[in-house]
């Protein structure tokens, strides 16, 4: 199935987000959608799937025009979109939120409950075999509930299947598996549209690459013309030659304070009842050089990024050892939790926690802009401060909206901006380069190692792209445990 | 203060006044039933009187489910705090007449929040260290409590009136007097909507009402800003506690002069909407107060005056709130769309 956009456009009332944009998208293929930041790939994602009405212009279906009211409307035309942000309902399990709204397919044919569960079992089995179906959503990973909408998604037996950054939520591997099997659903025809700001896997990937730039004009390229009339090389795109001239740091003592300051966790273990365990976790992470711990979502890395942000529910043993100029603390996890107020408040290091669910632990969809900004702040919203919070993040955004109203990196880069706009000296960074585009990357980078060459403490917990070159202290955490690393 | 004037409950309003003219009508086969219940009240001082009287106890219970529903709790079990409220007030004026009046009162007043606030506070601890529903333990304490006050109200505490399940009668000197005679309007009635207008003050332009509009939005993001849960859980839970005991004071001080068993009856339920429809805003509280409070006193009158029954009331509270939980549901569903 084709399907286009021609001419349209979609105004809010403070900005313009897609102004007469025409883009076709042939069926059996993978396209690739890109753009940076805001440059209007989730509205043009959202307008396809009737999340969004647009104001002008019109979308076609072979030809032909069509319109969507709802989203329903959109499945029943045979198109759905898996979000960059699934809502799901986070009380119930991970099959009894694939069995909502999973029971209208294309064409408005109703499926029967046993269909369905077969149908999902079918896609679990294939695309991501490690998703336990009874687990609640509340417990799960990012990567999971990805793949949770993605079975909803399949089971409605899409013709068109619009993916927004998905690879946001996977590791390499993932990533891979997941493309062997779209590709195989592109060959039986489907049409497959995927959302994403890495370069390098538009060019491994997919058939077609459309470039959106802020939204007033697209670029089209197949794999067979040369891939050249941009300033998009792969490189930069993926942020690989971030932080190069820098040529990274790689110094042991603090600059500033001429001491040694450090984090340390030293026999982490925890096992929480529904996410993968950690075992007998210890590492440091000293003032003036970026300490690495790379690892994938399985490997316990959402677990570890729970404890060093103070986040995690489940009964931690360990010990947290805080050595700066100004005070020495040593917590024992058994007895005493670690708590975001500790970190940020009590400390005295003004801890900046950039965590990698942006969406409901760094934000919240229904919370405004002023809100989100000012949180650190008690509360009270400082129009002028989070003005400059916004004009710092590049965003086009007025206080009083609405943070759902934020793409995904537009979000990322603002939580960004208001963690480290404190001045902080201990910054723990989890997927800190998840959903931004290059050039975003590229100054997130630069800034990470601009905070460790002042002598800030800078924790990274990366499942990918981080570049390990700038990081003074690598470790790997696999299986639950920290096998590798380099120091 | 944009919040201030949002009013989320005129669908539910309005469908509740709809449904009452077209039951009155229906009940007594005429108009006139149905007429009398728009104008009746205002030409009654005893009726007017008695709609800003309930108004104000709704403003009171009301004020302090916005507080916890703020943070986004709720508290079913408004009706035993405001009975504990009474009581305490009724016995603790009874056992202190040889104390001046304003002592005696001050007793009674902390007596009346201490007692509703530590029941909440139960609540509380449920929460903390078994993990329990406030929704639920709420509910239950206030189950548990109601039926214990009522057998003290019938065995030790019970005043010397015959048939007359109450306490003693409180003296004259502690009193609050009623302004808008044969109503029952007592002057302290009359600073509800103060406390109102502070509540909103206090949720919309401070620091911790700040944090509270926070927290109750997402509670994983107020944990993640290393916002205190525990403390806010507490803070309000005992707000809410106070503010039905403060009822409870005010119903016995300046309405009835005694706790007789089941003066709470519908009260905590009827506050609870009041603050659905205000969508937990404190200063619109006031009229959606005001406006339910008629709905009811109309209602009451026109079923004693029509002989059309007094289930009526009971009726329009359950058509309210069914209307306020599907524009809850609707709001939701609404609020996906937009993302």
């Amino acid at each position: 199935m084709d399907i286009a956009l021609s001419h349209v456009s979609k105004r809010y009332l403070h900005k313009v987000v897609l102004e007469n944009l025409s883009v076709a998208f042939k069926g059996g293929m993978i396209h690739a959608l890109l753009g940076e930041n805001g440059a209007g790939k989730s509205t043009t994602a959202a307008i396809l799937s009737g999340g969004l009405q647009y104001d002008e212009g019109s979308i076609l279906i072979n030809g032909n025009v069509v319109h969507f009211e709802t989203p329903r409307d959109a499945v029943r035309a045979g198109i759905v979109c898996v979000q960059q942000r699934p809502l799901l309902a986070g009380s119930i399990s991970v099959i009894e939120n694939i069995l909502l709204g999973s029971e209208y397919s294309q064409a408005g044919k109703k499926l029967k409950r046993r269909e369905i569960l077969q149908e999902a079992e079918k896609y679990r089995q294939k695309w991501a075999p490690q998703l336990d179906f009874r687990a609640r959503v509340a417990g799960t990973g990012g990567d999971e509930r990805f793949y949770t909408s993605l079975i909803a998604a399949l089971i409605c037996r899409p013709s068109v299947l619009i993916l927004d950054e998905p690879s946001a939520l996977l590791d390499w591997e993932q990533r891979r598996a997941l493309y062997a099997n779209i590709r195989e659903l592109a060959c039986d025809g489907m049409n497959i549209i995927v959302i994403t700001h890495i370069m390098q896997e538009a060019e491994l990937y997919t058939d077609t690459i459309t470039v959106l730039r802020k939204g007033k004009a697209a670029e089209q390229y197949d794999h067979n013309s040369i891939f050249t009339g941009t300033n998009l090389s792969p490189e930069k795109e993926t942020g690989k030659d971030a932080g190069s001239e820098k040529g990274g740091c790689n110094k042991t003592y603090c600059s500033q304070c001429g001491r040694k300051c450090a984090v340390s966790f030293s026999g982490i273990t925890v096992r929480p009842k529904k996410r993968p365990a950690v075992y007998d976790v210890s590492f440091t992470a000293e003032c003036g050089i970026i300490t690495l711990i790379k690892g994938l979502q399985e490997s316990g890395l959402g677990t570890l990024e729970n404890v060093v942000t103070g986040m995690e529910t489940a009964r931690a043993e360990g010990t947290l050892t805080i050595k700066t100029p100004a005070a020495h603390f040593e917590r024992n996890l058994k007895f005493k939790k670690l708590t975001p107020y500790f970190l940020r408040y009590k400390t005295g290091l003004r801890t900046a926690i950039i965590p990698s669910d942006r969406t409901f632990r760094a934000s919240h969809p229904d919370l405004s802009i002023g809100q989100l900004l000012c949180a650190m702040h008690n509360g009270m919203v400082n129009k002028d401060y989070s003005d400059s919070l916004i004009k710092k993040a590049g965003v086009t955004i007025q206080n009083e909206e609405k943070a759902s109203a934020l793409s995904g990196g537009m979000l990322q880069r603002l939580i960004q901006v208001r963690e480290l706009d404190t001045d902080p000296l201990y910054i723990i960074a989890c997927e800190p380069l998840q959903g931004l585009d290059a050039q975003s990357s590229e100054r997130t980078v630069k800034q990470l190692v601009s905070f460790a060459e002042k002598g800030c403490i800078v924790l990274v917990l990366s499942s990918s792209d981080f570049p390990d070159e700038l990081c003074g202290s690598v470790y790997k955490l696999t299986g639950g445990t920290i096998t590798g690393g380099r120091k | 203060m944009k919040q201030a004037v949002r009013m989320t409950g005129v669908f539910p309003l309005a469908v509740g006044l709809l449904f009452t003219v077209i039951l009155l009508a229906a009940s007594s086969g005429s108009i006139t039933a149905a007429t009398d219940f728009l104008t009746g009240s205002f030409t009654s001082l005893y009726y007017f009187g008695a709609i800003l009287n309930t108004a104000a106890f709704f403003m009171a219970a009301g004020l302090g489910d916005a507080v916890l529903l703020t943070t986004g709790e709720f508290n079913l079990g408004g009706e035993g705090q405001i009975y504990a409220g009474g009581f305490m007030t009724a016995v603790v004026l009874s056992a202190t007449t040889a104390l001046p009046p304003a002592v005696s009162l001050v007793c009674a007043l902390a007596a009346a929040t201490v007692v509703p606030a530590c029941m909440t506070l139960i609540s509380g601890l449920l929460k903390q260290f078994k993990n329990a529903n406030i929704l639920l333990t709420t509910f239950l304490v206030s189950a548990a409590v109601i039926p214990f006050i009522d057998s003290l109200i019938a065995g030790p505490f019970r005043g010397p009136y015959g048939n007359l399940l109450a306490t003693p009668f409180i003296r004259q000197t502690v009193r609050f007097p009623h302004i808008l005679p044969p109503s029952p309007l007592s002057v302290i009635a009359l600073t509800l909507p103060l406390f109102c207008i502070s509540g909103g003050y206090f949720i919309y332009r401070t620091r911790h009402g700040k944090i509270l509009q926070i927290t109750g939005i997402s509670a994983e993001f107020a944990d993640y800003c290393g916002y205190s849960r525990t403390k806010i859980m507490y803070g309000t839970l005992a707000a809410a506690g106070v503010l039905h005991g403060l009822t409870g004071f005010i119903a016995v001080t300046g309405t009835y002069y005694t706790c007789h068993s089941g003066f709470y009856s519908g009260l905590g339920w009827d506050a609870l909407s009041c603050s659905l429809i205000a969508g937990s805003n404190p200063v619109a509280l006031i009229p959606s107060s005001l406006i339910l409070s008629c709905i009811f006193t109309s209602a009451d009158r026109v079923a004693l005056n029509y002989n059309s029954g007094f289930d009526i009331s009971a009726l329009i509270q359950g058509v309210m709130l069914s209307c306020i939980a599907i524009q809850y549901a609707g709001g939701k569903k609404n609020d996906r769309h937009h993302l």
